[in-house]
């Protein structure tokens, strides 16, 4: 089974053509918006080492939104293959909706075993307790 | 004389001679050239242009029986093994692809080379839309990439320094 290296919801996120390496812009773990609020774009990143018997394998990874509104039914779901020592997941979202203050939890999980959870407390602007 | 004509040097080719592609391979790897040679690709001094270029003009000196740089082809080979721009993908692919006795190592080179490129991190990525809790996959949009390949028109000089 994929063992997980990270997990972080940020805004974007680039990979390096050159170099294949990473890089995860403005890390979102609170906000402090007006209210109500539809989150423009999103990022769920992962990174997953696999073992040799992992190779060959396919898994679904999901993350699961809950905390707000109108959540999503269900969870959002990726399939990989693997082929190397590593894989990367990226889940790019648009359009979740935040009416009140609250705290959004996004669960990943992958093959319906949990394995990290971000969370991200979003208050309004003119919230007495923030 | 750049890195890269160094390579249609008999001296050069005379120095890197082994009976495996491994071999070769793990030779090319410490090769001056071969450093330089990735050195100018990542600052975009050689681009996939120039590779390009280069790779063509090797071609035009081989005849039906002998390639003479075929060191020089697994030496961009191993050039490109760690860099992921559309032209090393396509590069390493081709001449992995070849089956001719005058390439033989060029080609076996390569394969070791993209054997190797596997084990890099591989990206899967998706995008969806949440629209009042109803979720829709969207075509993908992509993971942004930045530090493609340099065109002749949008070069970057990057110079790296130790201190």
């Amino acid at each position: 089974m994929l063992q997980l290296e990270y997990f972080v919801v940020a805004e974007s996120v680039t990979i390096d053509q050159l170099t294949n390496q990473v890089s995860v812009f403005n890390i979102i773990d609170e906000l402090r918006v007006k209210l109500p609020l539809t989150l423009g774009r999103i990022v769920a990143v992962a990174s997953w080492n696999a073992e040799e018997a992992d190779k060959g394998n396919d898994y679904q990874v999901a993350v699961r939104v809950t905390g707000i509104g109108a959540q999503p039914k269900e969870p959002l779901r990726l399939n990989v293959s693997i082929e190397g020592r590593r894989c990367r997941t990226i889940m790019h979202m648009q359009g979740i909706q935040v009416d009140k203050p609250s705290r959004i939890v996004l669960d990943l999980s992958i093959n319906d075993e949990h394995k990290a959870t971000h969370t991200i407390d979003v208050s309004g602007l003119d919230d007495p307790d923030h | 004389m750049n890195a890269l004509e160094r390579l249609l040097q008999p001296e050069w080719e005379a120095d890197y001679v082994a009976s495996t592609a491994e071999a070769l391979r793990a030779l090319l790897r410490r090769s001056p050239e071969v450093r330089q040679i990735r050195e100018d690709y990542d600052a975009g001094a050689v681009t996939a242009a120039t590779l390009r270029q280069f790779v063509q003009q090797l071609f035009a000196t081989s005849t039906a029986d002998s390639m003479p740089y075929e060191h020089a082809l697994a030496a961009i080979a191993v050039v490109l093994e760690d860099r992921f721009t559309d032209y090393s993908e396509e590069y390493l692919v081709d001449l992995a692809r070849v089956r001719t006795a005058r390439l033989a190592m060029a080609s076996r080179v390569a394969r070791t080379c993209l054997r190797k490129r596997s084990h890099y991190a591989k990206t899967a990525a998706k995008s969806f839309v949440v629209d009042e809790g109803n979720v829709r996959e969207m075509r993908f949009s992509g993971v942004v990439s930045y530090g493609g390949e340099a065109t002749e028109s949008r070069k970057s000089r990057i110079a790296t320094y130790q201190v």
